[in-house]
């Protein structure tokens, strides 16, 4: 299996996660990135029929057919116009990640790490691969944060000791990447300062703010949740091991590829 | 949008914070850059060269629902459902046109970016439905998008809870949005 070199990211990780390699993503051969695609069919759908009958409803249908091209080629120039900021800051991005700001964030990041995963041991593969994830998202590294995140899973799931469940890990792991915690959203940035926005930027802090009570609200639910189900209570002492020892590691097919990376189109 | 005086100084402070902090962001970088000897605009230039496929990548979805939410908008079934709900809406002041945006959020990241830019562009990016648009764009995940994938790379079938979790994640995050556009705009 072919899989994505990504040296200057591994080397931030000292220890297993470094050797390890990172899933493969299949590029995904149509439009966009995360989708989940049978709710957006429907509205889809439902967006042109509702347009149309209600346009000829109210006597608009010209208004209506008018409004579908003129839409469709300000959806295309947009996309073109949105060139020139996106390449600035992944261009600024890639000299971020040179001057070893990834390193810098991972370092900060693994106390909160430590103290979100006790189910994880210190210095486990999982932990690695944890903490590339959230520092890759929140630099809005979102093409190189699926990978990392897929390997977290994978090395999650050797903690696991019900292959077909969700792990508690698992689900705090989630609760957090399913937050989007971001420090600078480009596209929207992108696209309000091709609209002409006074202040493009000035959205960055209420979109933090937003997916950190976000972030803080999922997790929150996720210990409640453990502790009313009478399980393992999410909280052990740093360090521990899982309650229950997994038993042969479970064999673990090498996951299908995604259907494509988290990613490009970062919110 | 009149806030409580109590609040005001956390306004304040929030407003401070948000006109500071990409430029101070941008010149940490560069400062941090300098002083490791990265040769700036050589790694600069390659990692720009990144966004070509991304933006070929955005055409499609843009013009899909910029197609679709034009002539939503233009057959005035947007003026409709905005009587419609006005009862619900008018108490929060939610502009009506940007509910489909906070529905589309948790499935698809490029529909939704679609969407938000066609409130954007049509009612300018400093009118309040197109600041609310910028900020809920940004306030959330696809989650159930990246639940699917996760899970479902290393074969977990019973999800547990996690699909309420991020539903709770998801919830909060718009209302956090929605909260911090008003009281910011």
């Amino acid at each position: 299996m072919p899989h994505i070199p990504r040296p200057s990211l591994i080397r931030l990780v000292e220890g297993k996660a470094a050797s390890d390699q990172v899933p493969e993503v299949r590029p995904k051969a149509t439009g966009g990135d995360r989708e989940a695609m049978g709710v957006i069919n429907a509205l889809w759908a439902a967006m042109l029929i509702l347009a149309l009958v209600t346009g000829a409803a109210t006597g608009r249908e010209q208004q209506v057919v008018n409004a579908l091209f003129s839409g469709a080629s300000l959806g295309a120039k947009i996309a073109l116009d949105l060139l020139g900021v996106m390449a600035f800051w992944l261009g600024l991005t890639q000299v971020a990640e040179k001057a070893g700001v990834l390193r810098i964030l991972t370092r900060g990041l693994r106390p909160l790490v430590r103290w979100l995963f006790p189910q994880v041991p210190a210095g486990h593969p999982a932990e690695g691969a944890i903490l590339l994830n959230f520092t890759a998202n929140l630099l809005g590294l979102g093409n190189a944060a699926t990978p990392f995140g897929l390997l977290a899973m994978r090395h999650l799931q050797d903690l696991n000791p019900e292959p077909s469940r969700a792990s508690p890990a698992m689900i705090t792991f989630l609760a957090i990447n399913t937050a989007g915690i971001t420090l600078v959203p480009a596209l929207i940035m992108a696209v309000r300062a091709q609209a002409g926005a006074a202040d493009p930027g000035g959205i960055l802090v209420p979109c933090l703010l937003a997916t950190v009570s976000a972030a803080a609200a999922a997790l929150a639910a996720d210990r409640l949740w453990q502790k009313l189900a009478g399980g393992r209570p999410a909280g052990h002492p740093a360090g521990s091991r899982p309650p229950k020892p997994p038993a042969p590691p479970p064999q673990i097919p090498p996951g299908p590829a995604a259907p494509g990376g988290r990613g490009e189109v970062h919110p | 949008m009149s806030a409580p005086a109590h609040s005001a100084g956390l306004i304040a402070a929030l407003s401070l914070a948000a006109r500071y902090f990409l430029p101070l962001l941008v010149l940490a970088i560069v400062l941090l850059a300098a002083a490791r000897r990265v040769p700036v605009f050589e790694e600069f230039s390659q990692g720009a060269r990144r966004a070509l496929p991304l933006v070929f990548r955005l055409v499609p979805p843009l013009v899909g629902m910029l197609a679709a939410v034009s002539a939503l908008r233009a057959s005035g079934a947007f003026d409709l459902l905005a009587r419609l709900l006005d009862p619900l809406l008018k108490g929060v002041g939610f502009p009506a046109e940007v509910l489909p945006l906070a529905l589309v959020r948790p499935f698809s990241g490029s529909a939704a970016l679609g969407i938000a830019t066609e409130i954007i562009h049509a009612r300018g990016p400093d009118s309040f439905p197109g600041w609310l648009a910028s900020i809920l764009l940004g306030s959330t995940e696809t989650t159930f998008y990246v639940l699917t994938v996760y899970f479902g790379s290393v074969g977990i079938r019973d999800f547990r809870h996690a699909p309420w979790v991020g539903l709770i994640g998801e919830m909060v995050g718009l209302a956090a949005g929605f909260t911090l556009a008003r009281l910011l705009y």
